[in-house]
């Protein structure tokens, strides 16, 4: 399969993580947060919503994490957390959560590649050829392993098997 | 001149769907702005729509404010609110009735480093070789100090409005 742009270690709808049951969506966050601060990604919490209703509050965060590796390509970690009829049970919560994890490497972040239809092919060429090996054995396989440590995390703090 | 985003282009979106005080939320986003140098009383809001449907308003305010770093670089932020269903309710505080505001809050936040004034075209060569050797280099440090002070100013409004994070 040819590299594109978005190279996506996780599959590209993301890869994800439910629970119906006790969670603690502040802790979650906190991890989250917390995981992206070590690894030295720049964070961004694109969407915090949170909907009172009756049966329990819904939530929706929206947090991408982007860490530039060298000149030409940045990782990219993005995760959606739906939390649906949360009601708080003791010091902990009760609801649904569906975690998705998206992880990505984001070639020629600065767009230097791709503006004519020439310079796009030698972008394609280049990838997939010249700097193949160094984007399969090197990035794919170091945003793999941080996006594994996250889901990881993620998984522990939330009750479930790792 | 260039925009460079510290938020994504579309903005940070902050949403709570629930009862909160609005107008003190309005008056502290204010002041928290005013107090950094960012806004000033006549100039920050460019827009307020009130829209009422019998008991219930709907409100789209935008503000877009502003701080001077240099004569080359300042801070830009577009602060966008859009209130659905806005209602007065009466909610009980331990022993005191409060007149709160209940519906669907929706902010949107826009930051960016704006740096230079007019076109590229439009410079001279003196200021091409200003930016091209001294600005391009504190980019960074700007995109740095500002993504903290715009963090702190979403952090506040979360915590306002007692949001997750």
């Amino acid at each position: 399969m040819a590299i594109e742009k978005e190279d996506y270690v996780t599959p590209s709808a993301g890869y994800l993580i439910t629970k119906h049951g006790e969670f603690n969506p502040d802790l979650i966050h906190k991890t989250i947060v917390g995981w992206y601060e070590k690894w030295k990604y720049t964070f961004t919490e694109k969407e915090n919503t949170e909907k009172m209703k009756p049966q329990g509050n819904d939530l929706n965060l929206k947090l991408d994490g982007e860490r530039k590796i060298d000149d030409y390509a940045e990782f990219h970690i993005e995760v959606v957390i739906l939390v649906y009829e949360l009601r708080k049970k003791g010091t902990s919560y009760t609801g649904k959560i569906k975690i998705n994890v998206r992880g990505f490497v984001l070639l020629d972040y600065r767009n230097n590649w791709g503006k004519t239809p020439f310079t796009t092919f030698l972008f394609h060429i280049y990838n997939n050829y010249i700097i193949k090996k160094r984007i399969k054995d090197y990035y794919e396989d170091n945003l793999e392993d941080e996006v594994k440590e996250l889901t990881g995390k993620i998984k522990n703090v939330i009750g479930l098997h790792d | 001149m260039t925009r460079i985003y510290i938020t994504p282009s579309a903005g940070l979106k902050i949403r709570y769907q629930g009862i909160t005080d609005f107008g003190n939320l309005y008056k502290y986003m204010k002041l928290w702005l005013e107090d950094r140098g960012f806004a000033d009383e006549k100039k920050l809001e460019t827009k307020y729509t009130e829209r009422r449907f019998g008991d219930r308003k709907n409100l789209e305010i935008m503000w877009n404010c502003s701080t001077s770093i240099s004569n080359y670089v300042s801070y830009q932020m577009q602060v966008t609110f859009l209130v659905l269903g806005l209602t007065e309710t009466e909610v009980q505080i331990g022993d005191i009735k409060r007149k709160l505001d209940k519906g669907d809050f929706e902010l949107r936040i826009i930051g960016y480093v704006k740096v230079g004034e007019g076109e590229w075209n439009d410079y001279t060569f003196l200021e091409r070789v200003y930016y091209n050797l001294v600005v391009r280099k504190r980019i960074e440090e700007y995109k740095q100090d500002y993504y903290i002070i715009l963090y702190k100013f979403v952090g506040y409004i979360k915590e306002f409005l007692g949001l997750r994070g």
